[in-house]
């Protein structure tokens, strides 16, 4: 049996909190993040995830039962597509707390098959700086994005295939400059860029920028992490590590001028 | 009913309130080595809005 909730009730009532409840959940499944207080957002946390454990199961319940019955059964007399008991169960459930249709819709068709893989854990909550007024400690709750471990490996290992296979590509085009090394080395980011050479830490001709190709950031020499930086690739200005689709890190963009950037990730 | 019998003095109201005292925020520097701003702790960071090594909030 669950453990009855404890103290005062959110809002005052019974009835004040069910509504509350209900309503941020909704705003959470349509939003996918919400900014609340802490206290809310504990609360909301089994709640939201409980309402995402029967969407999953709506989703089982319907696939299991197109699996079994064959296709000819699956229509009634009129031609409309019949639904799984158990889906259909879920739906109610998740509609005694769920009130708009849409949002219902977006939990079983969007989020319940986005957590497929995931065993619990759906949302995630991290704290804000309290609130300006009456200084309540505010919190975001979201929606977790990431995939769970395995798939997500799968992809970086996609990923970094595709980065190599890019560059390759993007070297190619570059015109070859030096004799002594193959094209292919030379500018890795085209125009502007140019490879390590054999001591890393030795900026090539030209070449003072570094880049970080982890983390896709890039350092001038005025930056206070550049000494610490290991430099994948060397450009010849930030315009041209700009070009590259290197960047700054997303605090130093507004100032230019304390030209510091993250290390490698 | 209890009831105060005389009117309490300034000089003991402001004796009392020369009591009232606020403690400091306990404040950490941002993980974000791009930031090292301080911040509450466990707090997604007010300036750069990381938290973790992941962008939580977009800062103002
Ligand atoms: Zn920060």
């Amino acid at each position: 049996m669950p453990t009855p909730t404890k103290g005062a009730r959110l809002g005052g009532s019974p009835a004040h909190e069910r509504l509350l409840l209900a309503n941020l959940a909704t705003q959470l499944f349509e939003h996918n993040r919400i900014k609340t207080t802490e206290a809310k957002a504990k609360r909301l946390r089994p709640y939201a995830e409980k309402l995402i454990t029967k969407a999953k199961n709506a989703v089982a319940a319907q696939a299991q039962y197109e699996k079994d019955t064959p296709e000819a059964d699956r229509t009634d007399k009129r031609g409309n597509a019949k639904v799984a008991p158990a889906n259909l169960h879920n739906r109610r459930e998740i509609q005694k707390v769920i009130r708009d249709k849409d949002i219902v819709h977006k939990l079983i068709a969007e989020i319940a098959p986005q957590f497929a893989e995931r065993e619990g854990g759906y949302t995630r909550i991290v704290k804000t700086v309290p609130r300006k007024g009456d200084n309540a400690a505010m919190a975001i709750i979201e929606l977790v994005a990431e995939q769970t471990v395995t798939s997500e490996a799968n992809r970086a290992r996609k990923t970094r295939f595709a980065k190599d296979e890019k560059a390759k590509a993007a070297a190619t085009e570059a015109p070859a400059e030096a004799a002594d090394e193959k094209a292919s080395d030379e500018a890795p980011y085209g125009e502007g860029s140019h490879a390590p050479l054999e001591d890393v830490n030795e900026a090539p001709e030209g070449f003072p920028v570094k880049g970080n190709a982890d983390s896709m950031l890039y350092h001038t020499p005025d930056s206070r992490y550049y000494e610490q930086t290991e430099a994948e690739v060397w450009f010849a200005t930030a315009e041209a590590a700009e070009a590259a689709g290197f960047k700054l890190p997303a605090s130093q963009q507004e100032d230019k001028d304390e030209e510091s950037s993250e290390d490698e990730s | 009913m209890a009831v105060p019998k005389r009117k309490m003095s300034r000089s003991n109201t402001r004796s009392r309130r020369s009591q009232w005292k606020t403690t400091a925020v306990h404040l950490v520097e941002c993980s974000n080595r791009a930031c090292r701003e301080p911040k509450p702790q466990h707090v997604a960071c007010p300036t750069c809005g990381q938290y973790g090594g992941r962008q939580v909030t977009q800062p103002a």
